[in-house]
């Protein structure tokens, strides 16, 4: 076996496998710098931007039209970031008390209620989105914002419980024993002892739910109504909402608004982003 | 008598969730499962209880489609998804330079939405200006390929943007297994001077058939929620050509409930068909839970 022929093809594939990933990416990080011009005169689209515009951003976030209101991503943006934050603080927050409770806490129901969590990770929420609206309604809280807080929780929890439920499960308990000997109880153990070393799932959890609150479509679609349609929603409807000629950079200028939180929390999370993969497995 | 005060301040926390999985769970399948055998079509209505709308189910040929298409759509997925997987994580298994770069720039797809990954890719496989401009480019021909918008080949457009949304993720997870495999087998087939390739397949593989079976399990699951992209990239067409189970629940539920609700219970059945093989796995060496209390 020659060391460099092997090296050539093993690179080679690799680089294949990297291409078909990475390039749509960015294809769209270039499309959506071009101008007008540049894409209706109808060049070759991998050829770079020249002069950088940011109209196509411009118009995306601010004059694209979806139906009759032609007011851009802005505005289903901050929508976003007002669906996100509250959710993810209140879903994490939930699946970490639910997840401790039932991993070390005997209340004779546990079993059943992991079971009955393991069970509804997998069921397609579409399924439970009809009785779901019926019973926000019927507590006055469909379409506005604590609605979605909500059900952001309630589909959620099944995920956020379990992996704080495993974690919590496999901690030593001797150490625990201890410090409920020394007078420890339900909230300082886990504010004192489980917490401070229990950050790598902590953040796992943040950005799953993050990126997971911040790209779901369909929740948003039926529990925001109107005003508070959240920016997925909101780009698939410019994108569907032209006609004839098809302005390709304003697209990818929208997928890219649609896209700039869960690329920033890919960026500046590192080496976290990959951890979170084992955690997810279940997820996707 | 500590135990008794603290598990009951534990059951209190746990309350308000155990009712709230209760309420989004259990409550609402059994109201779907109950509407299914209604005639509601807006609001519910339960004025008559039969098996009419399975019936009505069972001759509509949008439905049949749908769980064709499901089919179809899952089994080439899989086809392809799951030798490029493997193949991406023994590649990252061989500890190439840069290794942690390559695997942050796998996961690229697993941070966006499916809807944003849909948008791309409507680009790239559009008649005209996509990918289709590169094979003009290279050739000279003038061609036009409107591969979404082709009854027969557009669910193949559907399975090229599933596969590059889960690649980077899946190649990741069995990466993770493969690493987990004992560095001694490969010294001793290294010595051997066996082939890391024969290595794989006949060693190495079938170590991790656990995490192999795990992934291919979850990706059944997740063909048949596979909702977002479908909807964002041919919203089940053009006629009906990519549509799925899912989508055709989720159109039916504001005009006709019932009828969802009877083909939700069919969904939820192909769901459960699927997850049984998953509760056994897990099962499996599974210790009684230790409680501190």
């Amino acid at each position: 076996m020659k060391k460099s022929s092997y090296h050539l093809s093993y690179y080679l594939s690799l680089l294949l496998v990297l291409m078909f990933v990475v390039l749509p990416v960015w294809f769209m990080f270039m499309i959506s710098f071009k101008g007008y011009a540049q894409i209706f005169a109808k060049g070759s689209f991998w050829e770079m931007p020249k002069p950088i515009s940011l109209e196509a951003w411009y118009d995306a976030l601010f004059t694209a039209c979806s139906g009759v209101r032609c007011e851009g991503l802005f505005t289903s943006f901050k929508a976003s970031i007002m669906i996100t934050l509250p959710s993810v603080l209140v879903s994490v927050t939930s699946g970490l008390l639910f997840g401790y409770s039932l991993a070390l806490w005997n209340m004779r129901i546990n079993q059943w209620v992991v079971n009955i969590l393991f069970v509804a990770l997998f069921i397609p929420l579409q399924v439970l989105i009809y009785p779901m609206v019926l019973l926000t309604s019927s507590i006055g809280i469909f379409g506005t914002l604590p609605g979605l807080v909500f059900v952001h929780t309630a589909f959620g929890l099944p995920f956020i419980t379990l992996l704080f439920y495993n974690y919590f499960s496999t901690f030593p308990k001797e150490i625990l024993r201890a410090a409920s000997m020394d007078g420890a109880g339900y909230f300082s153990i886990l504010w004192l002892i489980l917490l401070p070393s229990s950050l790598p799932v902590l953040v796992i959890s943040l950005i799953l739910q993050t990126t997971g609150i911040w790209n779901d479509f369909i929740l948003g679609l039926i529990f925001g109504l109107k005003t508070l349609k959240p920016v997925t929603v909101a780009m698939l409807n410019i994108v569907d909402a032209q006609r004839g000629i098809i302005r390709y950079n304003m697209n990818m200028a929208a997928s890219l608004v649609t896209a700039s939180v869960p690329l920033a929390v890919y960026f500046l999370s590192g080496k976290w982003f990959a951890r979170t993969v084992t955690g997810a497995s279940v997820k996707t | 008598m500590n135990t008794f005060r603290y598990s009951t301040r534990a059951l209190l926390v746990s309350l308000p969730f155990v009712c709230l999985v209760l309420a989004s769970y259990v409550y609402s399948m059994g109201y779907t499962l109950a509407l299914s055998f209604t005639k509601s079509s807006i609001f519910p209505n339960f004025s008559v209880w039969n098996l009419k709308q399975y019936y009505r189910l069972m001759r509509n040929a949008v439905w049949f489609t749908s769980l064709e298409n499901l089919f179809n759509f899952t089994l080439l997925y899989l086809a392809v998804v799951l030798p490029l997987a493997l193949f991406t994580a023994c590649l990252l298994d061989r500890k190439p330079m840069f290794l942690k770069v390559y695997r942050s720039l796998l996961l690229l797809p697993f941070a966006l939405a499916p809807v944003v990954a849909a948008v791309i890719w409507r680009f790239l496989l559009s008649p005209e200006e996509g990918l289709i401009a590169i094979y003009r480019y290279f050739t000279g021909y003038d061609a036009v390929f409107p591969l979404l918008s082709s009854v027969r080949y557009a669910w193949i457009g559907l399975v090229v943007v599933a596969v590059w949304n889960a690649l980077g993720f899946t190649a990741v997870l069995l990466e993770g297994a493969l690493k987990g495999v004992s560095h001694e087998i490969w010294q001793a087939t290294k010595i051997e001077g066996i082939h890391p390739a024969y290595v794989y397949w006949y060693i190495v593989f079938p170590m991790i058939k656990g995490t192999i079976f795990l992934v291919v399990v979850l990706a059944l699951l997740s063909c048949v929620r596979a909702f977002d992209i479908v909807v964002a990239l041919t919203s089940g067409g053009p006629g009906n050509a990519t549509m799925l189970p899912i989508v055709f629940v989720v159109n039916f539920i504001s005009s006709k409930v019932s009828l969802a609700s009877a083909a939700s219970v069919l969904l939820l059945l192909i769901t459960l068909a699927f997850l049984v093989p998953l509760l056994v796995f897990n099962r499996r060496g599974q210790k009684p839970q230790e409680y501190l209390f």
